[in-house]
């Protein structure tokens, strides 16, 4: 499976893809920004985008995932400290196919990962 | 000075049983009687032969008292009648310097003698309490048409007439006779975005019948501006045909509105500022498990078992923050629920399903201050820790059980942390006590800052610790 990573902090971005990676999958990039997770998804067109709710400046990761899932036929998982924000439209809009509150542990993360993949096959 | 006729003026003087004094043409007092001496608080032997005005001396602020009086006088002598005077104010000095506030009724009546006018007769009435209590009244009267005049109205509900005081109409922006004798003009002015509703409420007051309705709206006004109103009234069955009135109150309560709406948008921005807080924490602790997670990525075995330490120890702490959110209380968190929490993430990093580990809970229902909580947490963490690490080696399966009751007696709680591996009668390696020295050390410290003791008794199967500490600090 190949993965998406769209997180603006660093260290996060860092752990999630080591921790992708030694799960065995493959990390396409990772995108900082609503404008770069666009143009990364539409060059690489992953299977999966990892995407946090809440991105430096301007930029909203629920867009970046509607974009992602509207045009590119591509799946979200959305991360972040308070789904609680998450509005009624936010969830219709990018229709994520799970949300993973923060701080979550690597246990967390391998099974939400997991299930998302067990769900692709089927 | 003491010839007949005055001996027996003054004889009766003494007589009048009204305070009355004797003085001359140019207002020195000659004698007063008993009822004077009363009515001002005064001697009679520190009055006689002093100027009046010396005596009683007029307040500042009454300036025209004395002439008032010398001209009262002047008539009384000119016309040898008696000269009467409207009830006025002559405060008097009391003994501790202040005035006191009195009025009075004079009259002064010339005393004749061979058709000389040799002394003046002064009457002396005190009317304070009448010209108070009409005072009083006027003022009641007065501040009564006020408040009538702010607010009355009566709408027959059936006509549409409407009897209102004028400050209904400046109220809605109408000069006086602009507005006509109907609600609808009325109804104008109310705010576009309230008049159907203010309408519907009306007509369902009206169909209830009898009874108190209140209704709170805006009004739009000509000149653009936005009040809010409250009225305020209950219906009535008008003497025609039994036609329903609508009869009440009405204020202008957009002051009050305003502070409502500043005290929401302070309230709003609060709530903003906490969940911007709230939000920062949360990463921030997903930010320190993440840089835990990958230096463990490239560390010797040895150096991952200690980064994965840390990490359950930063978890614990992180799954108290998570839970003071959940429920909208921040001031106490539901242990039953986070330790349920952190007993998953460290089972599940343990790998307990594939080591055939159960941990199993057993919590009372209780919310704790979140400092206390916290303790607990780290004393949760490191007892469970400690028996994954050490209870089941070479076993198949096992089971850790964690249990914190109340001891209503003892007015405390009580954390029993037991496994069902190798216990104390086996003890590795000697150790008095399991697990890391910091380990020991934060255990320790996080009892001691809870007011709790520990306490590890002999168990016939497997290691056993107990925590009691008090419910309240």
């Amino acid at each position: 499976m190949r993965i998406l990573i769209v997180e603006d902090e660093v260290f996060i971005a860092l752990d999630l893809e080591m921790q992708l990676m030694d799960m065995g999958y493959e990390v396409v990039g990772i995108a900082g920004t609503k404008v770069t997770a666009i143009e990364m998804a539409c060059a690489y067109v992953p299977d999966l985008a990892l995407v946090d709710l809440h991105l430096a400046g301007p930029s909203s990761g629920a867009e970046a995932a509607a974009f992602m899932r509207a045009e590119l036929g591509v799946p979200s998982i959305i991360v972040s400290g308070s789904l609680h924000e998450l509005t009624e439209a936010d969830i219709a809009a990018t229709a994520p196919v799970a949300l993973l509150g923060k701080p979550f542990s690597p246990v967390k993360l391998h099974a939400v990962i997991r299930d998302v993949d067990a769900a692709r096959d089927r | 000075m003491l010839d007949a006729p005055i001996l027996s003026g003054r004889a009766i003087l003494h007589a009048i049983p009204v305070p009355a004094i004797i003085m001359s043409t140019d207002l020195l007092i000659i004698d007063v009687n008993a009822p004077f001496e009363e009515a001002v608080a005064r001697r009679r032997a520190t009055l006689l032969d002093r100027p009046l005005f010396d005596e009683f001396p007029p307040r500042p602020d009454t300036p025209n008292l004395e002439a008032t009086i010398r001209a009262s006088v002047a008539r009384a002598v000119d016309t040898r009648q008696t000269d009467a005077l409207e009830p006025g104010r002559h405060d008097i000095v009391m003994p501790d310097g202040g005035f006191e506030t009195r009025y009075w009724r004079l009259s002064h009546s010339p005393v004749t003698e061979n058709g000389e006018v040799t002394c003046i007769l002064q009457l002396v009435e005190d009317v304070t309490a009448e010209v108070t209590q009409q005072l009083l009244l006027e003022a009641r009267e007065r501040t009564a048409a006020e408040g009538a005049s702010l607010s009355f109205w009566d709408l027959n509900l059936v006509t549409g007439k409407l009897i209102r005081s004028a400050g209904v109409d400046s109220m809605h922006g109408f000069a006086p006779d602009e507005a006509g004798d109907e609600i609808e003009p009325f109804f104008e002015r109310v705010h576009p975005e309230d008049r159907e509703r203010v309408r519907m409420e009306l007509f369902s007051a009206a169909e209830r019948g009898p009874g108190p309705t209140i209704l709170e709206h805006r009004l739009l006004l000509p000149d653009g501006s936005v009040r809010w109103i409250s009225a305020r009234g209950e219906i009535l069955l008008g003497p025609v045909n039994g036609e329903p009135h609508l009869v009440g109150m009405v204020v202008d309560i957009t002051e009050f509105r305003q502070n409502e709406e500043q005290l929401k948008a302070a309230l709003a921005n609060q709530k903003m500022l906490l969940d911007e807080v709230n939000h920062r924490v949360k990463n921030s602790l997903q930010m320190v498990a993440s840089l835990l997670s990958l230096e463990s990525g490239r560390a010797s075995p040895e150096t991952r078992e200690k980064l994965l330490s840390a990490s359950t120890r930063v978890n614990a702490i992180a799954t108290i923050h998570a839970s003071l959110y959940q429920d909208g209380d921040v001031t106490s968190v539901a242990v039953d629920q986070q330790l349920r929490d952190l007993c998953d993430h460290v089972a599940a990093s343990s790998g307990c399903d594939v080591r055939g580990i159960s941990i199993d809970l057993d919590v009372t229902p209780i919310r704790l201050c979140p400092n206390k909580a916290i303790s607990l947490s780290i004393i949760v963490n490191e007892l469970i820790t400690n028996a994954l690490k050490h209870a089941f080696h070479g076993r198949e399966e096992g089971r850790v059980r964690v249990r914190l009751a109340r001891d209503a007696k003892a007015g405390e709680l009580v954390l029993t942390v037991i496994d069902d591996g190798t216990g104390s009668s086996e003890a590795v390696e000697g150790q008095a006590s399991r697990g890391s020295g910091l380990g020991q050390r934060l255990i320790q410290m996080s009892a001691r800052q809870i007011g709790g003791r520990i306490e590890q008794p002999c168990s016939s199967e497997g290691w056993c610790t107990i925590l009691r500490f008090p419910v309240s600090v």
